[in-house]
Parts: C-alpha cells; sequence; structure tokens
C-alpha cells in the first residue's frame, strides 16, 4: 500500500449526469447486494420459511418424530394441532416475519449506525427520494421473496402431506391463493414496516425492539387487557388486520379480507410517512 | 465556491456555531483551521445539508446544497472515512455512490486508481486501516470531477508517504481552479499545504487571511527585556505602535519595536540591561495564542493563560 500513483486528476470527460429517482433505486439496489447482512438475512428467510414447513408436515406425516412432549411446543409449530394442510405448510410465516422486520430495519437502521447515511444523503439530497428508494427495492426484492419462499413451502408441504396418504390441500382450493398471495404481502409489508421503524429510531436494536412488541405482544397483550367493547380496536393492529386479510382459519376479528388489506397498507403507509417526515426534519 | 453566511446553531445548550461567516475561493487551498470543537466538522455538515442551521446560509456554487440536482458534480466531500458499512466492498461502495449520478464503473476504476487502492478494491472495508480509509474517502469525493473539494481532516491516520501524497493532490486539484477546502487542528500540517487560512475557534472565526499574511503578522513577534531599571526604560522606549507588558518589576515585553532599537535608547539613557531577545514565535504558537481564547476544552496542564474578555462563558 505505499505504492501511490502521482494523481492523475484530468480526467476523462464525464457525461454530468444528474440524481433521478431511477438512478436513486439503483444505487439503493446495488447497496441492498453489496452488503453481507442484508443478503444472509433475507437468504435465511426464503430457506427457513419452506424448511419449517416441510419439516411440519412431516412430523404430522410421522415420518419425523419431534423430541419434546406435547405440552412443551411453542415456537412456529405452535398451530399444529388444528391447522389445516395449508396452513400447516405455512407455518413459518409467522417466524419469517421476524425475520424479514429485521431486514428491514438493518436497510433503515444500519447507514445511522455506521454514518454511511451522510454519504448517501450527499449523493441524493432529496431525502424523501432515499427513503423512497430503500422501501421501493426492499419492499419488491422481499415480496418476490417471500413468494417463492411460501410457494416452494406450499406445494413441498402438500407434496409430502400426499405421498403419505394425509389430507392435502390443492392452489386451486377455495383461500388457498388468498393465504399464500396474503402472506407474501404480508412479509413483504413487514419488511417495510421495518425499514420505517429503522429511519425512525436510528437504532437497530431499538427498531427490532418495537417492531417485536408491537407484532407480537402488544396485540397479545391488549386482546387479554381491553375490555370487550373494546375488543374490535385489536382488529386493527397490524397482524390482526394482517389475518383477516389472508384469511387466516383461527381469525376471530371483525375485518373482511380486504379491509383487513387496507388497514394493513394503512399502517405501512402511515409508517413509512412518519419515516419521511422525521427524515426531512431531523439533522442527519 | 463555497460561502458561509453567519452560520449559527446549537445542539441543546452547547453552541457549535456562533455566526461563522466566510467564502472559500477557487484556485487555491484554504485551510480550515481550529481546535476540536471549534465548528469546523458541524459547518462542513450544514454546508452539505446534513445539518440544519439555526440560521444563516451556506451555498455550494451559489446554490443551497438541496438545490443541486447533481452534487457529486459540484462538490465532493470527505467528512468521516470510516463511516462506511465493513462488509461492503471498496469498490461496491463506489459503485452506489456513483449509480445515483449515473456514473459508470469505468470512472469507479479510474478513481480507485488514483487514490492507489486497486489492488484492494475488492477487499471489504472493515479490513481496511484508517489511511486506506481515508484514501477511499478522497475517492468518493473525486468520483464525479467536482469544481469543489471539501475534506474534513484527511491526513488523519495517514503515513508521511500518504500525507505528502495529499499535499501533492490538493495543490494539484487548487492549480487546476478547483476550490479546495481542508481542514485540520494542526498548524503545521496547514503552513505546507494551504495558501489561504481560516482560523476558527468557538464557533466564529477569528481569523480570515492568507498564508503569507499569517506568517508575516507570526514572525513580527516580540523582545524579551530584562533590566533592573525596567520601569525607567520603560518610559524611553513608548511611542506609537509600540506596546510594552510586563511580568515581573524587571522584565518587559515589546512588540512594535527593534531589539537594536530598544538597546540603542537604552545605552543613550545609561540604563542597564541584563537581557535583550527577540522572541518571533512559530507558526504554531501563533494559532495557538489566537485560538486560545477561544477554545473550548483546555487542558489543565496548559500554561495558565488569562482568557481573552471575548471568551464565551462556558456553560
Amino acid at each position: 500500500m505505499t505504492t501511490l500513483t502521482t494523481p492523475a486528476l484530468s480526467t476523462s470527460p464525464t457525461t454530468r449526469n444528474g440524481v433521478t429517482w431511477s438512478r436513486a433505486v439503483r444505487s439503493e439496489w446495488i447497496k441492498f447486494w453489496s452488503v453481507r447482512s442484508t443478503v444472509w438475512t433475507l437468504l435465511s428467510g426464503v430457506l427457513v420459511i419452506p424448511f419449517i414447513g416441510m419439516m411440519i408436515s412431516l412430523v404430522v406425516t410421522g415420518d419425523v418424530t419431534p423430541q419434546m412432549d406435547q405440552g412443551g411446543g411453542g415456537g412456529p409449530g405452535a398451530r399444529l394441532g388444528g391447522g389445516s394442510p395449508l396452513e400447516l405448510s405455512l407455518s413459518a410465516v409467522d417466524f419469517g416475519v421476524l425475520i424479514v422486520g429485521v431486514l428491514g430495519v438493518l436497510v433503515g437502521s444500519r447507514e445511522y449506525s455506521t454514518g454511511q447515511i451522510r454519504t448517501t444523503l450527499q449523493a441524493v439530497p432529496h431525502r424523501l427520494t432515499v427513503l423512497g428508494a430503500k422501501a421501493l427495492v426492499t419492499g419488491s426484492v422481499v415480496l418476490v421473496a417471500m413468494l417463492v419462499a411460501v410457494f416452494v413451502a406450499f406445494f413441498g408441504g402438500q407434496m409430502i402431506l400426499s405421498s403419505a396418504g394425509h389430507a392435502s390441500a390443492s392452489i386451486t382450493d377455495s383461500g388457498a391463493a388468498q393465504a399464500l398471495l396474503g402472506a407474501a404481502f404480508y412479509l413483504a409489508g413487514v419488511s417495510l414496516i421495518g425499514v420505517a421503524l429503522g429511519f425512525l429510531l436510528r437504532s437497530t436494536a431499538g427498531a427490532i425492539g418495537t417492531l417485536v412488541a408491537g407484532l407480537m405482544i402488544v396485540p397479545g397483550i391488549l386482546g387479554l387487557v381491553l375490555p370487550s367493547s373494546w375488543a374490535r380496536v385489536v382488529d386493527y393492529l397490524p397482524p390482526n388486520a394482517a389475518d383477516a386479510m389472508r384469511g387466516v382459519s383461527n381469525y376471530s376479528g371483525s375485518l373482511g379480507a380486504w379491509a383487513g388489506l387496507l388497514v394493513f397498507v394503512g399502517w405501512v403507509a402511515v409508517l413509512i410517512a412518519g419515516a419521511g417526515l422525521v427524515l426531512k426534519r431531523r439533522d442527519a | 465556491m463555497i460561502e458561509v453566511e453567519h452560520l449559527s446553531k446549537h445542539y441543546g445548550s452547547i453552541t457549535a456555531l456562533d455566526g461563522m461567516n466566510f467564502t472559500v475561493h477557487p484556485g487555491i487551498v484554504t485551510g480550515f483551521l481550529g481546535p476540536n470543537g471549534a465548528g469546523k466538522s458541524t459547518s462542513m455538515r450544514v454546508i452539505l445539508g446534513l445539518d440544519a442551521p439555526d440560521s444563516g446560509r451556506a451555498t455550494v456554487n451559489g446554490k443551497d446544497y438541496h438545490d443541486l440536482s447533481a452534487p457529486l458534480h459540484e462538490i465532493g466531500a470527505l467528512l468521516e472515512a470510516k463511516s462506511v458499512e465493513g462488509s461492503r466492498t471498496a469498490r461496491n461502495q463506489l459503485r452506489g455512490i456513483a449509480a445515483t449520478h449515473g456514473i459508470g464503473d469505468a470512472r469507479v476504476d479510474e478513481v480507485l486508481h488514483m487514490v492507489g487502492l486497486t489492488d484492494v478494491a475488492h477487499h471489504r472495508l472493515r479490513t481496511f486501516s484508517l489511511g486506506m480509509s481515508q484514501r477511499l474517502g478522497i475517492a468518493i469525493a473525486l468520483l464525479g470531477d467536482p469544481a469543489v473539494i471539501m475534506l474534513d481532516e484527511p491526513t488523519n491516520g495517514l503515513d508521511p508517504d500518504g500525507i505528502k501524497w495529499i499535499r501533492e493532490l490538493l495543490r494539484g486539484l487548487a492549480d487546476e481552479g478547483r476550490t479546495v477546502f481542508v481542514s485540520s487542528h494542526l498548524m503545521s500540517e496547514m503552513a505546507l499545504t494551504a495558501d489561504h487560512l481560516i482560523v476558527v475557534g468557538s464557533g466564529r472565526v477569528l481569523a480570515d487571511m492568507s498564508m503569507s499574511d499569517f506568517v508575516s503578522n507570526a514572525s513580527a513577534g516580540s523582545v524579551l527585556v530584562r533590566s533592573p531599571q525596567a520601569q525607567e526604560l520603560r518610559r524611553i522606549i513608548g511611542a506609537d505602535g509600540v506596546t510594552v507588558t510586563s511580568n515581573t518589576a524587571t522584565e518587559l515585553e515589546v512588540s512594535g519595536r527593534s531589539a537594536a532599537s530598544i538597546g540603542e535608547l537604552a545605552a543613550s539613557a545609561g540604563l542597564v540591561l541584563h537581557e535583550l531577545a527577540t522572541r518571533s514565535p512559530s507558526l504554531e504558537q501563533a494559532f495557538m495564542e489566537l485560538t486560545n481564547s477561544a477554545v473550548v476544552y483546555h487542558g489543565d496542564s496548559g500554561v495558565a493563560h488569562t482568557a481573552a474578555s471575548t471568551a464565551k462563558d462556558p456553560s
């Protein structure tokens, strides 16, 4: 590293282009794929969702016997008892929520923890463009990856079930497409909630904590704590609205599928808008 | 051209900028000199539109940073070299930034070559030393071939070869007619590099002058006189433009009159001199004296300078 060239300053004439929306997206695309944590997190989501789905199908068919006794099972297989063949194969979606949520948080917060955000905003001073480009890249990459994951989980799971002579579901069954597309859409939406929280809190740990609290802890606690006349409030929380959207069989709320979709999209939109407001107002 | 007009900025109760006001001109290297906490980095962040000032305005080539449609072609800046994501490679770091302006990979490889990082282009940034990171930061600044270059403490972490290289680079950029603005907290560094100096302390400009003016001001110096008859001598040498201070009854510090002149006056009055010495302070001392009154963080071991009356009460 001691060999330094005498700077050749006069350079080939470069055409001078300005920042555009599509160039900002291209930049975020390069950045997304050139950092290990995002790529590995995404990959783990793509692998874990089909893997757990198929494992649970194997458990149901008796090909694999779980080591733990029936009472001790928490985790992704908790719904194992009552689920339909369709839902058995998608058991890991709730776990995938954590993975894509963390992925989104990383996209939003990591540049703050490293200081990279200042370089990013130097190149693209229009801050909402940065947020929009990050959200577009993350949301669409996660959507495509999760579509692959849930379809592989579904077809793999059904294959295992049917080959063992168990009841299985077909993609043409009523509710199957809704469940699969809904799951992928939910996961993509959660990654955007993660991006928004990352920008809002600028801290990976804080944003992940808030995400877990908001998606997993608060809905459960509110369901227990709120008086029954307030029970409908819980229906409007993101995971509950997403359950309605996905047509989850044990959904007991009051929202229809389209209403659930609308409420869930509303949450994502409000959080991204909040992140945009904070991004514009606060010093980088 | 960078114009900074009456910038003020507070972080809570701390005043980071207190009416910062200066212009950086093209074709020369302008040194931005001041102790840590003087407001150098904050000024640069405001210039780049990263921090919003409480009042005042900063422009690059006449425009607010947020109004630049192709900022990388207007101003290339290096703030903190280590502020990168460690698992990304050097080349990908540059490609990601270049993409925002549609700058191609050929230019990316060109700037990597300019800063001598071609061999490590595919290494992850967490393996980079501070010096290598500084060079990558300079590559980022040069990416858009901008008319204005602004570097915050670029020689931090560089070995002597690297420091010499930066000096030549900055000189070359200025000779091409670019605006070169570089901060440092070391006078010795600036003395070799800068044509013009903006000295700051406590968020204000303390001196804004050419390097040669700063040098000649500093080398004017003063004369130390020791005499048992110091007080009589003091009456004789007094004149317009001559200032005499004394710390003890037998010692005078005279500026505005040469040692020869003092010696002749003493001889003609028959006064005894024990010592007559010209003291020309180093540039470092001149800088220290200029900024001392404004330094926020005083070391305890330092000489107990009486803070100038302009120093703000630190609260």
